[in-house]
């Protein structure tokens, strides 16, 4: 078997025509997906999430100066940040600088395509993710990246600008015609400046309104809620938007990713010093948990379900509505991490249901303590002091102690690094998928390190 | 307008502290958001004098962009000080300080000049966190602290205005390196070579707002 990194959407999905013929094949290989077809499915995602946001929405956005109590705007932002996030993890699940630098280039094309699209809020997360401080950060990585793929880069930061409140943004947007999708963030922003530098009256007394105040608000939100009338120009497959959105969850906090890419490319000495300094404490990782968004447990459940669905579509070959054992045998070559047919299997009747297998990941989910984006749940973390397993309470103690495990990750950072875990038995039960993490355990290859 | 020197500010802090009515506050109202929306103006921007010179304040809100996190990231870039907000009157925001520092001192030049505002002094009788706690942790972190209120507008000129001194400071002793943009720090346009000696155009200027 191979142990190279592998994403659970790295696979060939073909789409089932009416007549049972296949129609389309869209390869769900990461390095394979053309960034003109990821564009459009991000476009396809977001916009649908736009679409749903009603003027309500942004009332309470205004008013409250948060989203508490606005599951809709609030799963806007979530997918916002979750593309980011996605991003940067895509860029540092790789090894070498070379490969790091393919992935960036392959993000700027899908940028390059949601610019065509006038697709700017897409576009801004795309951006946002590569310019983040975990990947501008990786010299030797950009010194990979060619200079046409940086020309196209600069140029799109530049137009993102947030010089002169977004001009050139503004500029821009006001010349789009058909299908366009606002940058959110920044009409939100002018939806709050307006409501916290005007009065809504100006007599209240005499119960006169701010007519200037009511003009300029309406103008932004018109602006806004035509572009959600627009469909976008695209077509999508939904398996692969079914994976996409439980991948694009990821809840996982800047922190953990930050120390990804310093494990990826480590700090030079000289600014290792810098940081040192008594000004910059480290938080406990606890306090970057307390703030860290938590999933919509409901909405998982979905997801969840719905990506079931697209893996039963592809292979349920039979038809019948369970995964026998050979069936279960291609699932399992693409979804490496998950744990023997047996554990799935829970009524032990040979095959999985879709119930059982929509429990298996819901359980994991809830083992993973809401943290399951699915494709990536890795979680490298450093401990600087002895942490008790959150499973079978044994201690573990290590400068580099994984506990919550993508075991291929796990087995490269094994090779990578130096990584001592002194407590074996905490960590083969420390994984999220133990069963699957024992058979890497006596992989020869794992255990070399 | 001239200025011998122009420094761009950020207000970070959890939403509901008061950030926006800071600005408005110290900007006097001359915030006049949107005019036009397709071009931008709503920067808070002001002249101050320090040690006889025009500085320009330009002044970022990130008001209603807080949940936007890869956008927010890009304000700390380019800013050359920071104001951290909290509320006296609800502790989760003195407690989520460590986290904006972190994520400020992360994600900016390392010589950004963080300023800790305890917001809302006006409203004592609500009072969750003392000041004694307000200036224990900047003391721990290095930051500079003051109690204001955008209400009253107690200490707000002084907040901004410190923070600024402080910068400037930093240039004098050469901490900065003004020549480059990203500290958030320009040369005023008619001062091609301001110095520690002093620019000789700086003091003409009538000091315009905005």
């Amino acid at each position: 078997m191979c142990y190279s990194p592998s994403y659970g959407w790295k696979r060939q999905v073909t789409q089932r025509g009416q007549g049972g013929g296949r129609i389309r094949k869209t390869s769900l290989l990461f390095d394979h997906l053309d960034p003109a077809e990821l564009a459009e499915h991000l476009t396809h995602l977001e916009f649908h999430s736009f679409s749903k946001i009603l003027f309500q929405d942004y009332h309470s956005f205004v008013l409250h100066g948060c989203t508490v109590g606005n599951p809709v705007l609030e799963r806007f932002i979530a997918l916002f940040n979750g593309v980011s996030q996605w991003i940067q993890l895509m860029v540092l699940s790789k090894h070498t600088p070379q490969q790091r630098a393919a992935v960036i280039k392959q993000f700027v094309q899908v940028a390059e395509r949601l610019l065509e699209l006038q697709n700017f809020n897409t576009l801004m997360s795309v951006v946002g993710g590569l310019s983040h401080s975990s990947i501008s950060r990786l010299k030797e990585t950009h010194s990979h990246v060619s200079a046409e793929t940086t020309k196209v880069y600069d140029s799109l930061l530049e137009l993102l600008t947030s010089s002169d409140n977004y001009s050139r943004y503004r500029r821009r947007f006001a010349f789009c015609e058909g299908f366009r999708f606002p940058a959110l963030g920044v009409h939100l922003k002018d939806l709050m400046a307006l409501h916290v530098a005007l009065s809504d009256w100006t007599d209240k007394a005499r119960g006169a309104i701010n007519v200037s105040k009511m003009r300029q608000v309406y103008k932004v939100v018109r602006e806004l809620t035509e572009a959600q009338r627009l469909e976008p120009p695209v077509k999508a497959n939904h398996d692969l938007l079914n994976l996409l959105t439980v991948s694009l969850d990821q809840y996982r906090s800047e922190e953990e990713i930050y120390q990804l890419s310093l494990q990826r490319e480590p700090r030079a000495r000289s600014s290792q010093a810098n940081i040192k300094s008594p000004q910059s404490p480290s938080p406990p990782l606890e306090e970057w948990a307390s703030l860290k968004a938590k999933p919509d447990q409901t909405l998982l459940c979905q997801h969840i379900e719905k990506m079931v669905e697209s893996v039963f579509r592809l292979f349920d070959e039979d038809g019948d509505g369970h995964i026998s054992q050979e069936e279960f045998c291609s699932v399992r070559s693409n979804f490496p991490y998950l744990c023997a047919f047996d554990e799935i299997d829970q009524n032990q009747d040979g095959k999985i249901s879709k119930q059982e297998m929509t429990s298996y990941f819901l359980k994991a989910s809830s083992v993973l303590d809401c943290k399951m984006g699915f494709i990536h749940n890795f979680c490298e973390r450093t401990f600087l002091r002895p942490v008790s397993c959150q499973h079978c309470g044994n201690l573990l103690v290590g400068s580099l102690v994984t506990n919550t495990v993508r075991t291929d990750f796990l087995l490269s950072a094994r090779k990578d690094q130096k990584v001592s875990v002194r407590s074996e038995k905490a960590l083969t039960r420390g994984g999220n998928f133990p069963s699957l993490f024992q058979d890497r355990l006596r992989n020869p290859h794992y255990q070399q390190s | 307008m001239a200025y011998a020197y122009l420094f761009k500010y950020i207000i970070i802090g959890d939403t509901g502290v008061g950030k926006s009515c800071l600005l408005l506050q110290f900007t006097d109202k001359r915030f006049q958001p949107v005019h036009d929306l397709t071009i931008g103006v709503e920067f808070g921007a002001r002249m101050i004098t320090i040690d006889g010179k025009q500085i320009k304040l330009q002044i970022w809100d990130t008001a209603g962009q807080e949940s936007f996190r890869s956008i927010t990231r890009s304000y700390y870039r380019g800013a050359a000080g920071a104001l951290l907000v909290y509320d006296i009157t609800r502790r989760d925001t003195f407690n989520h300080l460590t986290t904006w520092l972190e994520d400020a001192r992360q994600h900016s030049n390392s010589n950004m000049v963080i300023m800790l505002i305890a917001n809302k002094s006006d409203l004592e009788s609500r009072r969750e966190v003392k000041k004694e706690e307000g200036e224990a942790f900047a003391r721990e972190h290095g930051l500079i602290f003051m109690e204001t209120s955008a209400k009253t507008a107690s200490n707000v000129e002084e907040a901004f205005i410190n923070t600024a001194k402080e910068i400037y400071e930093k240039i004098q002793e050469g901490v900065f390196d003004i020549n480059n943009e990203a500290n958030g720090i320009k040369i005023g346009p008619q001062n091609p070579m301001p110095g520690p000696t002093g620019p000789h155009n700086a003091g003409q200027a009538g000091g315009s707002c905005c």
